[in-house]
């Protein structure tokens, strides 16, 4: 019996068993060959073994956090449809005919207006005096971070949440401006920019405890979470609420080969723009100065700016909207680089 | 037991029009097929359950698109096998390398019960070519008929054929089953 013919019954045997038709003449010619070929019989004996062995199959939890995550995605569309189609017929709705005699009535009688004109002016004051303690007791927000001041960190309960100043334009090193409609999903570790990934990952994290992110992981309720390394480098990931684990990269850009990371002070929500550290003052004009100047271009030809007579091999600045950084695109703010080993 | 398919047509008619429940059934029918897919992919368990959950979530976003043309498990044998290669080629993952010399040594098959370790033939699994590999998985994990696959992998059926065969040769081979250990 030759080798070649036993790898062509074989083959056959192999098609038949995935459901492949078989010629009457190739069933016939097979059954012949194999009741005289023990290789051939083996072979049949084997592929029936490996049939019978069920592939690995998926945990359950894989299956329930996929369902719960499609869940929080359909009810959230169903969400953005409801308030769709209320908004529409609010559009096409018109005042009540009762609505209106009732004002017309209400409009006619002196004594009421002079009534409602009370009232809304004891709202109004009432509204302003509530601001306007509000304001007083918000500290100014600065730019600085515990890890920059050198001072203890103020330990975030789940349920605080950071203000968002206004942007002001002159002092664009230095602000916290919300980001366009996307959002940015920024977050600091140790002064170090990381992005975070949209969609939780199922992995646990199985690297070293490496330090406490202060972020609200798109919540809006800022939290301190715990982020742990991982094999990759430039990639961590950080633990949330619920156990929910996400990753994040680094922000990178490149001098000479070398990696450099994006830098800030305290990112508390996603939506606001890394900062420059508050050791430098914010330049006044696009050529860096008075606090940088240009000291030559990134491998991709950007310029890059650092404090006079400092090598840019520590650590360099990029004017606002010029990294080249995607998630970047339209910050106000100037950023800040350093190498990272 | 895979629904049958007008049962199956049905469930995704259901899931398109948002009912979770129904697409909960399906992905229970399929999700060991996307994670042997995976796992024999990367060799690597989390790496598979992430492509799982990719894979589905990405399935429920295009259900509208899904026209019925093909079978829905030739359709997520698509799906899969694009979101392992685009993953690998975005260097988000890497397969663990398997050396077929490894697991001849450690195998030690029960010719007398004729039953196959489970571990050793997943890890021979994991040695075998990518081609043959996903000529396999798309015939043994999604079902599909060697013409399915064939489209599905852009190749011709004769070839499908030919790649299933010599998977399995190399299969028994590695593992020591046809006495012809290598």
């Amino acid at each position: 019996m030759s080798e070649n013919e036993c790898l062509q019954i074989q083959e056959l045997i192999s098609a038949a068993a995935d459901g492949e038709r078989l010629s009457a003449e190739e069933i016939a010619h097979a059954k012949q060959h194999c009741a005289s070929c023990a290789s051939c019989t083996r072979f049949v004996a084997v592929l029936a073994s490996i049939r019978k062995v069920s592939p690995p199959a998926v945990d359950e939890s894989v299956i329930l956090a996929t369902i719960a995550e499609i869940t929080r995605e359909q009810q959230a569309a169903e969400a953005v449809a409801a308030a769709e189609a209320t908004a529409e017929v609010s559009s096409k709705s018109k005042p009540l005919p009762g609505l209106i005699q009732r004002l017309e009535v209400l409009l006619s009688n002196p004594k009421l207006v002079l009534i409602g004109a009370a009232a809304s002016i004891l709202v109004v004051a009432g509204f302003g005096t509530i601001v306007g303690v509000r304001y007083l007791m918000t500290p100014a927000t600065t730019s600085m971070s515990p890890e920059m001041t050198g001072e203890a960190p103020v330990p975030m309960s789940a349920d605080v949440v950071i203000q968002t100043p206004p942007a002001s334009a002159p002092q664009r090193a230095g602000t916290h401006e919300a980001a366009p409609a996307a959002g940015t999903r920024f977050a600091v570790l140790g002064e170090i920019v990381y992005e975070v990934a949209e969609s939780p990952v199922l992995r646990r994290p199985g690297g070293d405890s490496i330090g406490t992110i202060t972020t609200d992981l798109g919540s809006g309720s800022t939290g301190a979470f715990a982020a742990y390394a991982t094999r990759e480098a430039g990639t961590i990931m950080i633990l949330g609420p619920g156990d929910a684990v996400f990753e994040a990269a680094l922000v990178t850009r490149t001098l000479e080969g070398r990696t450099y990371a994006l830098t800030s002070g305290t990112l508390g929500l996603f939506g606001m723009w890394p900062v420059m550290p508050a050791r430098f003052a914010p330049p006044a004009e696009e050529d860096g100065s008075p606090t940088f100047e240009q000291v030559g271009r990134d491998d991709r030809g950007t310029p890059i700016f650092a404090p006079a007579g400092a090598s840019p091999e520590a650590g360099f600045a990029m004017a606002p909207d010029t990294s080249g950084v995607e998630s970047l695109a339209g910050s106000p703010n100037w950023t800040w680089w350093v190498p990272f080993e | 037991m895979p629904p049958a398919r007008t049962e199956e047509t049905e469930l995704i008619e259901a899931a398109r029009s948002g009912d979770v429940a129904a697409f909960e059934t399906l992905m229970r029918t399929h999700a060991s097929a996307v994670y042997a897919h995976a796992l024999r992919f990367f060799g690597d368990k989390a790496s598979a359950e992430d492509v799982v959950q990719e894979v589905f979530i990405k399935v429920y976003r295009s259900l509208a698109g899904f026209n019925g043309e093909s079978a829905f498990s030739t359709w997520l044998f698509r799906v899969t096998r694009n979101i392992c290669l685009d993953s690998l080629r975005a260097g988000k993952r890497r397969p663990i390398p398997v050396d077929p010399l490894t697991i001849a040594t450690d195998a030690s098959p029960d010719h007398a019960s004729g039953v196959i370790d489970k571990v050793v033939l997943e890890e021979a699994m994991r040695a075998l070519s990518p081609e043959d590999r996903e000529a396999l998985s798309a015939v043994t994990l999604f079902g599909m008929e060697y013409a399915e696959a064939a489209e599905a992998l852009g190749v011709p059926a004769g070839t499908v054929k030919s790649r299933v065969f010599r998977a399995r040769r190399t299969l028994m081979t590695i593992m020591g089953l046809l006495g012809e250990r290598r």
